[in-house]
């Protein structure tokens, strides 16, 4: 971790990558705005706005058109300037708005006085040729018409149209003109559009100002047109002409005089009389439409990239994909709306453009960025040591492709080596472990938590309420396991039971994340049981030892003090030693039946009670009482220790003889009471118990009718227990007491095991 | 006969002295390990009775010593305050040729002794009619007559009973019953020992109230004893 302060971080390192980014895409639009290289794009774009917006044709435009027609009847062009004369005549005499006579008049001609005097009876606009370049070395060359149609023309408009990269006629110049002089367009003029010089008289070049796009409202043949010949030869009605504007020039074929415009479709070319009349319905219908200036087109598309490169620090890879989606329409959009409504022609196409390259740009730089990340922490992790017993093979790849590839590859082992590691560890933790959410829901358990749950018969799951299983314990006041975690502490200890009388050891502690939010709980479980038993028994011995093997010797003490002994005295001497030895001996006993492992084989039920009454004889022989023994014709086998069981069987047998008056009788039955059982019934006819009496039977160091009861019964309980027997007690005041003991002839596992 | 006594405690040395020299044998009293062993060295015993806890050499210690140091090692009685089966069978198979726990009654240690010299001196000629208490032995008949009842045995039976009689007094280990018995067959069901002693038992009364106890040693084997009157608990 030493040399991470060296590294750039990521975000560092993202922050400069966006820099980089924001600069070179600002370039790249700035150049593509200035050097028009989206020139053809935003055309494509453009064309297709036009079509979409169609326009009736106008009502007060009419194209006279020099037709195939016209030639078929008149003849081959030129035409002698009479017959124009008596076309602008017939013209004249219906009263248009104004005609455009779309035909050059520079050569002087015989009839020019002819025909000035019919262009003198209307308002009549006459074309002036451009040349680029001029002859003798002039920038260029203007070619008005002779000089008497000149003068009777209403006013003399260039024609000239202007053709973009693609040789499309989409825009004109509403003005050019050089030195001194300058010219409006044709059509402008027809419309009424004022002159407004602002070219520099200084420059001696052709200039051109005021470009506008020419509103196409159809294709071609959309304008309305009168065959020339027709309305020559007075076919057409003057209504018709008249208060119109009259646009006079050629379509044939063979004029020469035709161009690709939007509208015209990928085979047909429009006539420039015809784009003259677009431009003229445009211009009378306000729907001419202004580029917009460089500056703005700048603008909007830096502004949009922008808007792009601030979503990219602020938003997530998926809102910015949504947001690119967004501007790209809101710019496609709004450039038609633009044309459409404001009539400005602002092109999208270097916004989008823009757009695109930054795109592409950041996400190539984040994608380098992020991945040299990964491949630093990646190496850096390898480098790394295991803390896991075995390490894996490090060796790394040195082609960067495959490199990368077993980098990850050893990331992702070491993660499942992480985690078999770890779920091994909870799994064959020896206590029971439980890991619950802030709920108290279970998430993790292992093997030991899964037996204790069958133990308590909860079901435990991953999912199940961990309050199920505490509800099954209970703390030593009663109250549940569950309020001890509902508790709300940190971190806390309790001392718990089930019902069965097992005590557990339950801790718990809250389980906190990074960020110190109460994430869940770790609960352990441990059964203390025998813990608390070997207490139990600790306790009992120090009160054998304090009390009961005590008071026989200071009663000894007591008898001796005189020096002298009486033979009644020494009796009695003789009687406590004997009671201390028995103690001890049983003790000895106890402890031995519950420790020690046993050792289960065949057994003969008959042969153990049989040992036992002979083990007795001389004590009941001495006051007088038989002990019989019944049922013991046949063998009766059964799995068992035949040391404990005999040991057992003394101790009853020796209760009752104890407990029997001389010359009494001791039955020691055995019997099957079903086919998987052995029974042993000792009876006497001794003074009986009392009910109290025999609810204290069992318990350790409980002083019975007479002495040295106690340890005698807890020993029998043990080995009954151990060989998964029961043992019941009936008695009664003055009858006597018959213990009933049913032993299985096959001891089950489990209850085999020594505590 | 010449008896070595070794005991820590000088009372119940000086008791267990005073019971043998009153069977008319010869003793010599021991109070420490190293005492006893450079006795031995130097003089011969025909019985060793060892106390097993001492203060400087445990019983089982001296018994390992004698059985390395001394051929042939001197019959051992073990003196013990152990009572649990478990430890006499420790004191057994460490050695030991018989226990006998204390408080010891002069009756039974006399008698024991009494047995593990009787085996050193010749048996009286097998073939013979064999008496002890009210039981009689007919080997020529394999029967045993008890207070004038003859009852007939199986030939394993008749051994086995007369194996017991044989060795009163004297802890007698499983495999020394089986190989007496049976001969060395190893194909024995474990249960065949206990199924006859059960068998032998009820058959002639082998109980108390004819004199004699048959009792398990566990886990090592049997021992047949004379009921002594006023005989306790003994182990």
């Amino acid at each position: 971790m030493r040399d991470r302060e060296d590294r750039p971080s990521v975000p560092a390192r993202l922050y400069a990558e966006w820099l980089t980014v924001a600069l070179l895409a600002t370039l790249c639009v700035i150049f593509l705005v200035v050097q028009d290289a989206t020139d053809r794009l935003d055309n494509i774009f453009y064309d297709h706005a036009l079509r979409a917006s169609p326009r009736p044709s106008p009502d007060n435009i009419l194209i006279v058109s020099i037709d195939d027609r016209s030639l078929q009847e008149i003849g081959r062009w030129p035409w002698p300037r009479r017959l124009h004369a008596e076309m602008l005549d017939r013209l004249a005499a219906a009263h248009p708005r104004a005609i455009g006579y779309d035909v050059l008049f520079v050569e002087p001609s015989p009839d020019d006085l002819r025909l000035a005097t019919a262009i003198d009876k209307a308002r009549v606009y006459l074309p002036v040729l451009i040349n680029v370049p001029g002859s003798d070395g002039a920038p260029f060359d203007a070619v008005n018409p002779v000089g008497p149609l000149a003068k009777a023309a209403a006013a003399i408009g260039h024609v000239n149209i202007g053709f973009d990269g693609d040789r499309v006629i989409r825009h004109v110049n509403l003005e050019e003109g050089g030195g001194t002089r300058h010219w409006l367009q044709l059509a402008a003029m027809m419309a009424g559009v004022p002159i407004d010089p602002i070219a520099n008289p200084a420059d001696p070049g052709l200039w051109q100002s005021r470009p506008v796009l020419i509103p196409y409202g159809g294709p071609a043949g959309h304008i309305r047109t009168l065959s020339f010949a027709d309305v020559l030869r007075g076919r057409v009605p003057p209504e018709l002409l008249r208060g119109r504007y009259i646009l006079v020039g050629a379509i044939a074929d063979g004029m020469g005089d035709s161009y690709p415009t939007p509208t015209s479709g990928r085979t047909s070319q429009m006539a420039g009389v015809e784009i003259q009349a677009h431009l003229l319905d445009g211009l009378i219908s306000e729907q001419i439409v202004t580029p917009a200036p460089r500056n703005a087109i700048l603008a909007v598309s830096l502004a949009v990239l922008w808007i792009l490169l601030i979503g990219f620090l602020w938003l997530s890879p998926r809102r910015n994909g949504w947001l690119i989606a967004l501007l790209g329409v809101l710019v496609m959009i709004g450039s038609y709306a633009l044309l459409r409504i404001g009539r400005i022609w602002l092109p999208p196409t270097s916004a989008l453009l823009g757009l695109f390259i930054v795109y592409s740009l950041w996400g190539w730089r984040r994608l380098e960025a992020v991945r040299s990340y990964m491949m630093d922490e990646l190496q850096r992790l390898n480098d790394e040591r295991d803390v896991f017993p075995q390490a894996r093979d490090r060796t790394v790849a040195s082609r960067e492709v495959t490199r990368q590839a077993s980098l990850l590859q050893l990331a992702i082992g070491r993660l499942r080596d992480l985690r078999r590691f770890l779920s091994d560890s909870i799994g064959n933790l020896p206590d029971a472990l439980f890991v619950t959410d802030a709920e108290g829901r279970v998430l993790l358990v292992n093997g030991q938590a899964e037996r204790l749950a069958v133990r308590l018969s909860v079901d435990a799951p991953p999912g199940a309420d961990i309050r199920m299983l505490l509800g099954r314990l209970r703390s030593a006041d009663g109250a549940s396991g569950a309020n001890h975690f509902d508790a709300g502490v940190e971190q806390g200890r309790a001392e718990v039971f089930t019902d069965d009388g097992d005590t557990f050891d339950l801790r718990f502690v809250m389980q906190r994340d990074a960020g110190d939010r109460h994430v869940g709980w770790i609960v352990r479980i441990v059964d203390i049981t025998r813990l608390k038993q070997a207490e139990r028994h600790r306790e009992e011995a120090l009160q054998l030892l304090s009390h009961d093997m005590r008071a026989p010797q200071s009663a000894i003490l007591t008898l001796v003090r005189d020096g002298a002994i009486s033979s009644e005295n020494a009796a009695r001497i003789g009687g406590h030693a004997h009671r201390t030895l028995a103690l001890a001996d049983d003790f000895v006993q106890l402890a031995r039946a519950e420790a020690k492992p046993a050792d289960y084989r065949e057994v003969d039920l008959c042969d153990v009670v049989i040992d036992a009454a002979d083990a007795l004889w001389p004590e009941a022989n001495m006051r007088g009482i038989s002990v019989m023994t019944e049922g013991c014709d046949e063998p009766e086998y059964l799995t068992g220790d035949r040391q404990l069981l005999t040991r057992a069987t003394m101790n009853l047998i020796g209760n009752a003889v104890k407990y029997s008056d001389a010359g009494a009788t001791v039955r020691c039955a055995v019997s099957v009471p079903d086919a998987g059982h052995v029974r042993l019934v000792v009876s006497d006819e001794g003074m009986g118990m009392t009910d109290e009496q025999q609810a204290n039977l069992f318990r350790r160091f409980q002083q019975g009718p007479r002495e040295g009861i106690g340890l005698g019964l807890a020993l029998v309980e043990t080995v009954v227990q151990r060989h998964g027997g029961t043992i019941v007690c009936e008695s009664r005041v003055g009858e006597g007491t018959r213990f009933i003991v049913t032993l299985p002839r096959t001891v089950e596992m489990g209850v085999s095991t020594p505590p | 006969m010449r008896i070595a006594i070794l005991d820590d405690e000088p009372d119940m040395l000086e008791f267990v002295f005073q019971t043998l020299v009153d069977a008319q044998h010869q003793c010599y009293k021991f109070s420490t390990a190293r005492a006893f062993s450079a006795r031995v060295r130097i003089d011969t015993f025909d019985l060793v009775v060892l106390d097993w806890n001492m203060p400087d050499k445990s019983g089982l210690e001296v018994i390992a010593w004698l059985k390395a140091n001394i051929d042939p090692p001197p019959p051992i009685v073990l003196l013990t305050n152990r009572s649990a089966d478990e430890d006499i069978v420790v004191g057994l198979d460490a050695g030991a040729d018989d226990y006998v726990v204390k408080p010891v009654n002069p009756t039974i240690l006399q008698a024991r002794v009494n047995a593990l010299l009787r085996r050193m001196t010749p048996r009286e000629t097998p073939g013979g009619i064999e008496t002890y208490g009210v039981f009689t032995l007919q080997p020529a008949r394999q029967s045993v007559t008890v207070e004038g009842e003859e009852i007939v045995l199986t030939a394993k039976e008749y051994d086995l009973t007369a194996a017991l009689f044989r060795n009163l007094h004297r802890p007698l280990s499983r495999s020394y019953l089986l190989e007496t018995v049976w001969g060395r067959n190893p194909d024995l069901p474990t249960r065949t020992l206990d199924a006859h002693i059960s068998k032998v038992r009820s058959k002639i009364g082998l109980r108390p109230e004819r004199g004699f106890r048959l009792v398990p040693v566990y886990s090592y084997g049997y021992r047949l004893e004379p009921v002594q009157p006023g005989d306790g608990e003994a182990a």
